[in-house]
């Protein structure tokens, strides 16, 4: 059987065998660092109008016509209150279809100013689905209460459904292009060090994957700061061989907030890095496995950096709060509507639609990879028109199913027809 | 083992350098794996990628650090076979491949081999060939890998065997 063994190892490996593996992990990298440096898309995508009419406990209802008007004429709240360290997280409504849940929550700060219109949920779980999403979608500032939903996709349940809130962040803000007191005309050649592999919590950028060996300034004494943030301070700075190396220090412990750092020149013409390490040294400036030090590297070969400036856009959160808000609720079932319907796409074939308070499906068969040209208009009795805009996929396997959820409620018995691509389909 | 466990754990931890420093251990074997079922180098790289992006998104997952190559294999097998689905209906399979691959000084009862691996057999022989005879697994360790019953496992290999020409050693199978 050695043959078969050599058989298989006859073939050969091609070169950019290891890069492949490298793209890979950068993938990922990719997917989690949107996950939280970009909102998503802010819609009030509401349900459903078997709820219209409900009777509401008062004060969430009051909170509710606070906030928005439109979702308290709309949600059924569910009583499940819980209140950790005197911040009150309430579910108001919960409901599903076949393809995901909408939860909305309502979250207060009964004892001081720790929840805001910037109001992030940074580490939640949900006891069903593959995929989630959470935004907040509406703030009271006199009652100091968010209102947020949250999303699971693929995951649908008849049992209770558990959310759980773990920590949020606030008082977010972004600084806009930060300038610091240095002149890159000063900056020195210096010898970079090796830093262990085992002291890099990640990295960034197009050359992240490329090197082997990963190489630092050595640790720094300068505190060069902006005076519009005063937790991160410039450590050292120098160059390398071509390349500019900028050293920053960020506080212990604190993975939330970060920058971006670019040169910039007075044509406006800006340089990114070509790779950022993340990484931590201790008081003694010898590197560790932490997250307190980002250096940026800039390939500066074919410019004069005299001639730019260093600037960077920071991220912060003044707040960070951690504690255990944990509900457990049924879900309300919503039924939806189906209609034959064809259309050929080229690479996949339209066979259904399907509206129910969460949205708009549309069923079919192939590979639906191309969606951008996907249009579908809700046309109400009263003639007004709606444009469907987020569009989730749950497709697999060559079978095709997107669903485009409204930025408003979609009462079924107020629709007329639904325009997709141009063509009208009745109800 | 003691350096994997340590670069699982750092890998577990968000730290890319040490999961590719694991990957690298076993990209070779992933790579053939995945040509094998593919049978085109472009096709494997993508697998290649496809299993790195997979494992690096889910190694929180893994509780047990003496199962990762088991864990990546059954990742390569499962996406060759997604991919398997999606390109022979879209492009058929291409029969030069063996003729373009740049050997060295292979035996050419090797190549023989190969092309026969190749083209004979069906994805599900492949599998249990190759992770009897490539990865070295015992029967149960390749029905626990691909779930399902020894006596399957035997009997597709018997049959595999039989399809290679190789003389099949009944120990292999009662022993």
């Amino acid at each position: 059987m050695d043959k078969l063994k050599e058989s298989v190892e006859s073939i050969p490996l091609p070169k950019d065998l290891h890069k492949r593996a490298k793209m890979g992990v950068s993938q990922v990298k990719k997917k989690k660092k949107k996950m939280w440096l970009i909102p998503a898309v802010a819609t009030v995508f509401l349900a459903s109008s078997m709820t219209v009419g409900a009777v509401m406990i008062d004060d969430v209802k009051n909170l509710l016509w606070h906030i928005s008007p439109e979702i308290a004429a709309l949600l059924e709240p569910i009583e499940s209150t819980v209140e950790n360290d005197g911040i009150k997280m309430e579910i108001v409504s919960a409901m599903q279809d076949e393809d995901m849940a909408v939860v909305y929550v309502t979250m207060q700060d009964v004892e001081g100013n720790r929840i805001d219109e910037t109001l992030d949920i940074y580490d939640y779980s949900m006891s069903k689905g593959r995929s989630f999403t959470v935004e907040r979608i509406g703030f009271d500032p006199t009652t100091k209460t968010a209102l947020v939903r949250f999303m699971s996709f693929n995951g649908s349940s008849t049992d209770n459904f558990k959310l759980k809130i773990r920590s949020f962040l606030s008082d977010k803000s972004v600084l806009e292009d930060v300038t610091f007191p240095l002149d890159l005309k000063d900056v020195k050649e210096q010898q970079t060090e090796l830093l262990p592999d085992d002291t890099i919590r990640g990295s960034g950028g197009e050359g992240a994957l490329l090197e082997e060996d990963v190489y630092v300034l050595p640790a720094g004494m300068l505190n060069i700061q902006t005076p519009l943030y005063d937790r991160m301070r410039i450590k050292n700075i120098g160059l390398q061989n071509d390349k500019l190396y900028v050293q920053t220090e960020w506080p212990a412990n604190n993975a939330i907030e970060h920058g971006e750092f670019y040169l910039v020149n007075q044509a406006g013409q800006k340089i990114l890095p070509i790779v950022g390490y993340s990484y931590g040294r201790d008081e003694q400036g010898k590197p560790i496995y932490a997250y307190n030090y980002e250096e940026y590297i800039f390939n500066v070969k074919d410019i004069n950096i005299a001639e730019y400036e260093l600037q960077a856009k920071i991220y912060t959160a003044g707040q960070y709060v951690e504690g255990n808000w944990e509900a457990t609720f049924k879900l309300e079932e919503m039924k939806g509507q189906s209609v034959p319907f064809a259309m050929n796409f080229g690479d996949w074939k339209v066979k259904e639609l399907k509206v129910s308070p969460l949205g708009l499906t549309i069923i079919g068969e192939g590979d639906a990879t191309e969606t951008e040209e996907l249009t579908a208009t809700i046309v109400k009795k009263d003639g007004s028109h709606k444009e469907l805009k987020s569009l989730v996929s749950f497709s697999d396997e060559h079978q095709v199913k997107l669903k485009l959820l409204s930025e408003e409620p979609l009462k079924l018995d107020q629709i007329n027809s639904i325009m997709v691509n141009g063509i009208k389909v009745n109800f | 083992m003691s350096y994997i466990i340590r670069l699982i754990k750092k890998a577990q931890k968000g730290n890319e350098k040490a999961f590719l420093k694991l990957f690298q251990m076993y990209e070779a074997d992933i790579y053939r794996m995945a040509f094998i079922y593919l049978k085109n180098e472009e096709e494997a790289l993508d697998i290649v990628q496809e299993t790195a992006y997979k494992a690096f998104d889910k190694i929180e997952s893994l509780k047990e650090p003496a199962y990762i190559k088991t864990w990546l294999i059954k990742i390569t097998i499962s996406s060759s076979l997604n991919r398997l689905k999606k390109i022979k209906k879209i492009v058929p399979v291409q029969n030069e491949y063996i003729d373009n691959i740049p050997f060295e000084q292979v035996d050419p009862t090797v190549k023989v081999l190969l092309r026969q691996l190749l083209e004979e057999l069906t994805s599900d022989e492949k599998g249990i060939v190759l992770l009897k005879y490539y990865e070295g697994y015992t029967f149960q360790e390749i029905a626990d890998t691909l779930q399902i019953p020894l006596g399957t496992v035997k009997s597709v290999l018997y049959r595999a065997l039989k399809k290679l020409r190789v003389q099949v050693e009944e120990a292999d199978f009662y022993g």
